[in-house]
C-alpha cells in the first residue's frame, strides 16, 4: 500500500510529510537526515545536478551555477542559466520535488498520492506552473492546496489544542505571506476568507538587513558592498541571530559591523505593516472583527521574528499559537489533505478513522467574471469586468446573471472568463482565463438575453456556460483552477540526479 | 441614446451590419408594382424597460436592375449639407465616422422585387450624432448599390455620381429632436476646453517650479495629437489657440497667477463630462512624462479632479492608470498621503478604511500585472501605503 504525502514546496525550504499507520501526519526526513530541504538547485555539468543543502551552499556563495528562491518566479518567463543550460522556475521546482520524493521513497517506499501546497495568493499562472512542476517530477498529483489551509489542517490534527471557533492562520514564509480566516467545528475546517501578498517573506527581511549592512559598510570601510562580501546565507543567518539577540556583530572583509535588533526592526517595519494591512483587510472581507478571532495559528519560519510576533499580538490582542513546528505544519496538513482527497479505499482502518472525520471546505480565492460593455464615467460604452463569483464565496457555488445584446442583428457575443484578486472593473487589471464566442442568429432586435452561469465545484473546477435564451444555443467553458486530472510525459530525466 | 445604453449590459460583440428583416433578403417573385418605391415607417421597439423608435425603410415594387447583381442598400443621413455622424463603428462609413448603414440584399435579377411594402433597412435615431441639437430636419439618402462594385461614399455624398455601382437613389426627410449637443457645438466647446486644460496641464508641470524638458515634450505631443483631428484653416486656428494657451499658462504659472479654480469653473461651465476626464488625463500624462510622480504634482492632480467635480474613485482611476505606466517612478516618500489622495480633513477611521481599500486594490493588481515596470510600481504603491499607514499610527 502506497503512502499519501503532502509537500510544502517553499521559497527557501521544502518539506515532505506522510500519513503514518495511525492516520497522523509525520515529516519524512530527507537523505541528509533533515526535516527541511533547502529549495536550491546547483547544476555542476550536463549530467550532475545537486538539490538541497549542497546547492544551498553554492547559492549562498553566489555561484552562478546555483539557483534558489525561484518560487517567486513561478509562472513567469524567467529563465535561469546554470552551467550553460536553461531552466525555468518550473524546471527547478520539478527538481526540488523530485529530490524530495526520491529521498522519501527510500524510507517509505511507494507513493500513492501527492498534494503540493501553494500560497493562497498565487496567480493562476503560478498555480499551473506548480502543477506542471509536479508533473515533470513524475508525481501522481491531482490536487494542490493553499498553504494556510494546509497549516490549519496541521493544527487541527493536534488534539491537545481542541480547536473550536474562528481562527486566523498567519503564514509568513520565506517568500510569501498568506492569511486565512477559518471556522473550525470539531474536525471540520471551513475557509471563510484567504488573502496573500506575493512578495513578502523572509527573503525580503534578508534584503533589508543587507541594506543596513551595505550602508554601514560604506560608512566604516568607505567602500561599496559587493554581493560576495555579504552573502544571502550570511544575511539569513544574521537575521535568525537577531531573533534571539538584541545586537550582533557581523564581519564583512574584516570590517566588524554592529547591527541592533531595533535597526533591523525599523528596516522591516514597513513590510510588517503590509502584513497587518492584509490581516485587517482579510478580516474585514470575511465580515468579521478582530474580536471574533479566537486565536492566531502561525506557520512559516518568518513568524519566529520577534517584531512579527509583536505585531500579531498588537493586532489580535493575544500571543499567537506556534505549538506545531511552524516550518513543518504546512507539509503535515498537506499530507492529511492528500489522504482526505485521495482514494480512501487504500487507507488502513486506523487511517480511515482519522481521515473520514475530516471535512474541509474552501472558498473562492479570486473574483471570477466576464467582460461586458457598460457605460463608463463619461457615459461612453466601455469594456468592463463584470463579476459573477465573488472572492471568498463558499465553494461549491453557482451564479447566474443575465446580459443583453446591444444591437440589432448582433450575430455573436464574446464569452470570456476573467479572474482578479480585487473587485476590479478595469479589464487591464484582470486575467482572461478563457475566451470563446457564441454565435447568434441574425435578424433579431437588440436586448436578446444571454444567460451566463459560473459554477465552481468542490474540486475547484469552474464550469461556465453562456446561453442564448431564445434559441438555447450554449457555449461551455471549463476551467480547472486547482486540480489536474490528466498527466503528460515527463522530461525531467535530463536533469536526473545521479 | 443615454437610456438606450443604460439598460443594456452586453458583451464585446462582433458587430455585423444590420440586416433588419429577413424578408428583405429574400428576392421576390416577378409580378407586382413596376415602380420601385421606398418609404419610412416609425416602429417602436422594446428592450426590457426601454423603448425606442426605429425608422424602418419599407420598399415595394420591381427592383431597378437590368442584370443580375449583388444588391445592397446603403443609407446615409444628412443635416442640410452636413453629414450626421455615429459613434458606433459598425454604423460608420468605411473611411469616416459619418453614419452609414449597409444592408446586403444578395444576388437579384431583373423582374424581381417586393410584392408588398417590406422592411429592407432601418435606423435608430438615438444613435445619430447631428451637427446641432434641437429639433432637426434630416435627409435620409437611400441608395441601391452593386455591392460587388459599390460607389465611393464620403460624408454622405457619392464622390462620383456617374459611378456604375450606383443603381438608384432617393432622399426622404424626417425630423428628430436631439437634446444632447451636436458635434459642431461640441467642437466649438472643445476649442475653449482645450485652452483650459492646456493651462491646467501647465500648472501641473510647473508645480515644482520648473518646466522639465520631458513635461514640455509631453504637452507638445498631446497638442500634436489634438491637432490631428483638425485640417486646413481650422487646424491653423487651433494651433494658434493652443500655443497662446501654453504661453499664457507658462507665464501665469511663473507669476503665480494661474488660477486653477477659475479654469475649472470655466471647464465645468461647458457641461461636458468627457472634457473633464480629458483634462485630468492630459494633466496625468504631463505629470508622468518625466518618469517621476512627484507628490506635489499628485496632490495637484487630486485638487484638479476635485475642482472639476469628479468623484474620488474616478480621479483615482485616471491617476492610477498613469502611475502604473512603464517607467514611472513614484517619488516623494516624504509625503505618501498626497500620492494616496488622503484628504487632511479625514478622520482616523476614514483614513484607515482608505488604506485598506488602496491596499486591497494594489495587492490585487500586483497579482495580475506581468513582471516588469508596471508590477514594480504596484509593489511600490504597497510600500507607500505601508509607509503612510505607519505615519498615521
Amino acid at each position: 500500500m502506497g503512502s499519501f504525502i503532502g509537500i510544502d514546496l517553499g521559497t527557501t525550504f521544502s518539506a515532505l510529510a506522510r500519513i503514518d499507520e495511525t492516520g497522523r501526519p509525520v515529516i519524512v526526513h530527507n537523505s541528509d537526515g533533515q526535516n527541511l530541504m533547502p529549495s536550491c538547485v546547483e547544476v555542476e555539468n550536463s549530467e550532475t545536478v545537486h538539490v538541497g543543502s549542497e546547492a544551498r551552499q553554492a547559492f549562498g556563495l553566489g555561484s552562478e551555477n546555483a539557483a534558489g528562491r525561484f518560487k517567486r518566479k513561478m509562472g513567469t518567463s524567467e529563465v535561469y542559466k546554470l552551467a550553460g543550460q536553461r531552466f525555468t522556475p518550473t524546471d527547478l521546482s520539478a527538481l526540488v520535488l523530485q529530490k524530495l520524493v526520491n529521498d522519501a521513497c527510500l524510507t517509505i517506499g511507494d507513493i500513492e498520492e501527492v498534494v503540493v501546497t501553494i500560497p493562497a495568493n498565487f496567480a493562476n499562472d503560478a498555480r499551473e506552473a506548480t502543477l506542471q512542476a509536479a508533473r515533470k517530477a513524475g508525481l501522481n498529483i491531482k490536487y494542490i492546496i493553499n498553504e494556510p489551509t494546509a497549516a490549519a489542517l496541521g493544527y487541527l490534527d493536534r488534539e491537545n489544542l481542541n480547536l473550536q471557533g474562528i481562527y486566523a492562520v498567519y503564514d509568513l514564509g520565506g517568500g510569501t505571506f498568506d492569511i486565512s480566516i477559518i471556522r473550525v467545528e470539531k474536525h471540520e475546517v471551513e475557509v471563510l476568507c484567504s488573502s496573500g501578498v506575493h512578495d513578502l517573506g523572509g527573503m525580503d527581511f534578508d534584503k533589508k538587513l543587507r541594506e543596513i549592512v551595505a550602508r554601514k559598510y560604506k560608512e566604516i570601510a568607505t567602500d561599496e558592498l559587493e554581493p560576495e562580501d555579504y552573502t544571502n546565507l550570511e544575511a539569513e543567518g544574521d537575521k535568525k541571530s537577531l531573533s534571539d539577540r538584541n545586537k550582533i556583530t557581523t564581519r564583512v572583509n574584516r570590517t566588524a559591523i554592529d547591527i541592533t535588533r531595533q535597526e533591523f526592526e525599523e528596516a522591516i517595519s514597513s513590510l510588517v505593516t503590509q502584513a497587518e494591512l492584509l490581516c485587517e483587510s482579510t478580516i474585514e472581507e470575511a465580515g468579521l472583527k478582530v474580536s471574533n478571532i479566537r486565536e492566531v495559528l502561525c506557520a512559516g519560519g518568518s513568524t519566529r521574528v520577534p517584531i512579527v510576533r509583536e505585531s500579531i499580538k498588537r493586532m489580535f490582542g493575544r500571543d499567537p499559537i506556534c505549538s506545531v513546528n511552524v516550518d513543518e505544519v504546512v507539509a503535515l496538513g498537506a499530507a492529511l489533505y492528500a489522504a482526505y482527497k485521495g482514494n480512501r479505499s487504500k487507507l488502513s482502518d486506523a487511517q480511515k478513522e482519522r481521515i473520514d472525520r475530516l471535512n474541509v471546505s474552501e472558498c473562492a480565492n479570486k473574483y471570477y467574471g466576464t467582460i461586458a460593455l457598460e457605460r463608463d464615467m463619461s457615459g461612453q460604452p466601455k469594456a468592463m469586468n463584470s463579476i459573477l463569483i465573488e472572492k471568498n464565496s463558499k465553494i461549491p457555488c453557482s451564479v447566474t446573471k443575465s446580459y443583453f445584446t446591444g444591437y440589432e442583428n448582433q450575430t455573436a457575443v464574446a464569452c470570456s472568463v476573467t479572474e482578479c484578486s480585487d473587485n476590479e472593473t478595469d479589464p487591464r487589471f484582470v486575467t482572461i482565463r478563457a475566451n470563446a464566442e457564441l454565435d447568434l442568429p441574425p435578424g433579431r432586435p437588440a436586448g436578446q438575453e444571454i444567460e451566463v452561469t459560473f459554477s465552481y465545484d468542490a474540486n475547484q473546477i469552474m464550469r461556465c456556460s453562456f446561453v442564448d435564451v431564445e434559441t438555447q444555443e450554449e457555449r461551455k467553458l471549463e476551467l480547472r483552477l486547482a486540480t489536474l486530472e490528466d498527466s503528460v510525459e515527463t522530461d525531467i530525466n535530463k536533469f536526473t540526479v545521479e | 441614446m443615454e437610456d438606450l445604453f443604460g439598460i443594456v449590459l452586453f458583451f464585446i460583440v462582433i458587430w455585423i451590419i444590420s440586416r433588419l428583416a429577413n424578408s428583405s433578403s429574400q428576392p421576390v417573385q416577378p409580378g407586382i408594382p413596376l415602380h420601385f418605391e421606398v418609404n419610412l415607417q416609425d416602429t417602436r421597439r422594446e428592450t426590457n424597460d426601454h423603448s425606442f423608435v426605429v425608422k424602418e425603410v419599407l420598399a415595394i415594387g420591381l427592383l431597378p436592375v437590368v442584370k443580375a447583381i449583388n444588391l445592397g442598400i446603403y443609407i446615409s443621413v444628412l443635416d442640410g449639407n452636413r453629414p450626421v455622424l455615429c459613434h458606433i463603428e459598425a454604423f460608420q462609413e468605411p473611411e469616416s465616422s459619418a453614419y452609414q448603414v449597409r444592408t446586403e440584399i444578395g444576388v437579384v435579377g431583373p423582374n424581381q422585387g417586393f410584392a408588398e411594402w417590406s422592411p429592407v433597412a432601418g435606423i435608430i435615431p438615438e444613435i445619430l450624432h447631428p451637427p446641432y441639437s434641437g429639433l432637426r430636419q434630416f435627409k435620409m439618402v437611400i441608395r441601391l448599390v452593386d455591392s460587388s462594385n459599390p460607389p465611393p461614399i464620403m460624408l454622405g455624398f457619392v464622390k462620383t455620381p456617374e459611378h456604375s455601382g450606383l443603381i438608384w437613389e432617393k432622399t426622404i426627410t424626417f425630423t428628430h429632436n436631439f437634446t444632447e449637443k451636436g458635434y459642431l457645438e461640441i467642437a466649438e466647446d472643445r476649442k475653449t476646453a482645450v485652452t483650459l486644460f492646456l493651462k491646467m496641464a501647465m500648472a501641473v508641470a510647473m508645480s515644482d517650479g520648473n518646466l522639465h524638458k520631458q513635461e514640455g515634450f509631453a504637452i507638445q505631443k498631446s497638442v500634436l495629437r489634438l491637432l490631428t483631428s483638425y485640417s486646413g484653416e481650422e487646424k491653423q486656428t487651433m494651433k494658434k489657440l493652443c500655443n497662446q494657451a501654453l504661453k499664457e499658462g507658462y507665464i501665469e504659472s511663473r507669476q503665480g497667477t494661474l488660477n486653477l479654480e477659475s479654469l475649472a469653473r470655466s471647464l465645468n461651465g461647458i457641461g461636458n463630462q468627457q472634457f473633464k476626464y480629458e483634462a485630468l488625463q492630459f494633466c496625468t500624462d504631463v505629470m508622468t512624462a518625466d518618469g517621476v510622480a512627484d507628490p506635489s504634482e499628485l496632490a495637484l492632480l487630486h485638487r484638479i479632479g476635485d475642482l472639476l467635480g469628479l468623484g474620488m474613485q474616478q480621479i483615482k482611476g485616471i491617476i492610477d492608470r498613469g502611475l502604473v505606466k512603464p517607467g514611472i517612478e513614484i517619488s516623494g516618500a516624504a509625503n505618501p498621503d498626497e500620492v494616496l489622495g488622503i484628504d487632511p480633513s479625514w478622520n482616523g477611521e476614514r483614513i484607515k478604511k482608505h488604506f485598506l481599500a488602496e491596499f486591497r486594490k494594489w495587492n490585487g493588481r500586483l497579482n495580475t500585472l506581468p513582471e516588469g515596470c508596471e508590477r514594480d510600481n504596484a509593489q511600490r504603491m504597497l510600500n507607500l501605503i505601508a509607509e503612510a499607514r505607519k505615519k498615521h499610527e
